[in-house]
């Protein structure tokens, strides 16, 4: 046995990265975020589009109450996009319309986006390269939760600057806080979907007391179940 | 003798009813190169991530420089760096990018190191993971890993995919390694790369370890090879003391003794022996030995070194 004992390395060594510890943290999050601005972009680009094309087409008051009236007795699109509410705004059209078919992609998004990043990396065996580096399995999973965070910050900004230009038009009127708690609430179905986040997100609804909203098919998609609907925050 | 690199006592892990990994004893020191074989399942990959933190064990302890691999990981993790047999890599970055990537998760690069095995290893970093074969990606794993210059080297069966000039550099780089005092836990089912390298072998059988020391322990302990061919047919030998067996083939015999080979070369002087050829067991042979019916060794006629086995 050739043997030379040594406690501490005498090499030189050059550091590599400032942060050894965070580097899964930065793997998934730049991931992520590609992957949320993209989706982002589309969200943000939906909201424009459709909310003009309403203007466009819904000039006069008359002709949204008639849409309401005609949506209100559709029982298809309620089942399928909620209950209408406030139609005849452009807000009511717009949280009906965006919180009904965006938060439902924004949880695929969620649920895709997690399980490709987490369990796929780990099904794949790359995450035993990064588990043998300066982590443990905790921290690695809260490295892991942060860079899904870093991808929905991502979905988030690109959704809400999509609805701040949308806000910003004389028709539609939105303020900088609805404008916001909108986007909030378009992208907040995506970690409540994401199997990484269910138990912060199951945590906090039964930390609190979960009222779900009964008359929105987007209650059960809210972080915590008792959160408000946009409709209402949206048409006062 | 400083603190061992690796040590576990009684090492356990199960897996719902199945039992990887028995009541693992085992001490390695600080500089040393050791081998660790078994067949597929016999819980080799179970050692390897009970010592890196990434299974909890059902009991036991591992420490790695007296570091415990459950409560210090961080700081066990800072010293080692580990090699997987399966090289999965992310496609989409570049092989430098891979190197670069892991080089940060351990923190610290030789980097003047780090280019000398690129080119020793022969490999071209520019190009995408996805164009690479297993082989290639085999060396970024061994460049990543041997470039840190750890104290602890764990790889697991890191040569699988390398073609015999690589196996030469990956041997090449291990007894460099050695040589400057970082400890290397060798994984493999190459016996001939254990053969060469390794200072000690352990031999898992069924998640229990059956055997450790140095060759030359194990060879003691394990019969020695006698072939002896006549120029008639061939006395029986069967009944002299110390053969543990003998297998008549026309005028040639294959003979394993025990202990003192005095009684049997006394018998043979007395008959007409041709021939006599008298070797120590390989490391293959050896390691068969553990696996033959009921631990017994199985009627080898080989040469005395196959290459490779692959279970």
């Amino acid at each position: 046995m050739t043997a030379t004992l040594i406690e501490q390395p005498p090499r030189e060594l050059a550091p590599a990265g400032r942060y050894p510890g965070t580097v899964l943290a930065g793997q998934v999050a730049r991931r992520a975020a590609r992957s949320g601005a993209l989706w982002g972009l589309i969200f943000g680009f939906f909201i424009v589009v459709q909310t003009h094309a309403y203007i466009s087409s819904y000039k006069t008051q008359a002709a949204r109450d008639q849409l309401a009236r005609a949506y209100g007795s559709n029982t298809a699109m309620n089942a399928l996009l909620g209950s209408e509410r406030a139609v005849n705004t452009v807000a009511g059209f717009a949280s009906w319309r965006f919180v009904g078919i965006l938060s439902v992609l924004g949880s695929i998004w969620g649920l895709l986006t997690a399980t490709r990043l987490i369990r796929g990396e780990e099904e794949a065996g790359r995450y035993d390269l990064l588990l043998a580096g300066q982590t443990t399995r905790r921290r690695a999973g809260g490295q892991a939760l942060a860079g899904l965070g870093a991808g929905l910050l991502a979905l988030f900004v690109l959704t809400a600057v999509g609805a701040i230009v949308t806000g910003r038009s004389p028709s539609a009127g939105f303020s900088l806080g609805q404008c916001l708690y909108f986007s909030v609430t378009l992208v907040a179905g995506a970690p409540c979907s994401s199997p990484s986040a269910r138990w912060p997100a199951s945590w906090l609804a039964h930390a609190g007391a979960p009222r779900p909203w009964p008359g929105s098919s987007s209650a059960w998609r809210m972080p915590c179940a008792w959160w408000p609907t946009p409709t209402r925050a949206c048409t006062g | 003798m400083g603190t061992p690199a690796i040590r576990t006592e009684g090492l356990s892990k199960r897996y719902g009813s199945a039992d990887a990994l028995l009541g693992l004893d085992l001490e390695v020191a600080q500089g040393e190169v050791v081998g660790y074989l078994g067949p597929n399942g016999a819980g080799k990959t179970t050692t390897i991530r009970l010592l890196l933190g990434l299974a909890r064990p059902t009991a036991g302890r591992a420490e790695i420089f007296g570091l415990d691999c459950q409560r210090q990981t961080v700081e066990a993790h800072r010293r080692l760096a580990y090699v997987p047999g399966e090289a999965s890599l992310w496609p989409s970055l570049t092989g430098f990018e891979t190197i670069h990537l892991l080089g940060r998760v351990q923190g610290r690069v030789d980097t003047a190191y780090r280019d000398e095995l690129i080119e020793r290893f022969d490999l071209d970093p520019a190009k995408k993971v996805r164009a690479y074969s297993k082989g290639n990606k085999q060396k970024i794993l061994l460049i990543a890993a041997l470039m840190t210059r750890p104290d602890l080297l764990v790889l697991d069966e890191p040569t699988s995919g390398l073609d015999p000039l690589m196996e030469q550099a990956f041997r090449h780089s291990v007894a460099e390694a050695r040589d400057a005092g970082q400890t290397v836990f060798l994984s493999s089912h190459i016996l001939s790369e254990v053969e060469a390298l390794c200072d000690r072998v352990g031999i898992l059988r069924e998640g229990r370890l059956v055997e450790i020391g140095t060759l030359a322990e194990m060879r003691h302990l394990s019969a020695l090879t006698v072939e002896a061919t006549f120029d008639g047919m061939p006395p029986d030998l069967a009944g002299v003391a110390g053969v543990k067996r003998a297998v008549v083939n026309g005028r040639h015999v294959h003979l394993e003794v025990q202990g003192p080979i005095e009684p049997l070369v006394e018998a043979l002087a007395r008959t007409g022996v041709r021939e006599l050829l008298s070797r120590e067991p390989s490391l293959e042979e050896l390691f068969l030995a553990q696996y033959g019916p009921d631990g017994a060794a199985p009627v080898l006629t080989g040469v005395a070194s196959a290459d490779k086995v692959r279970s």
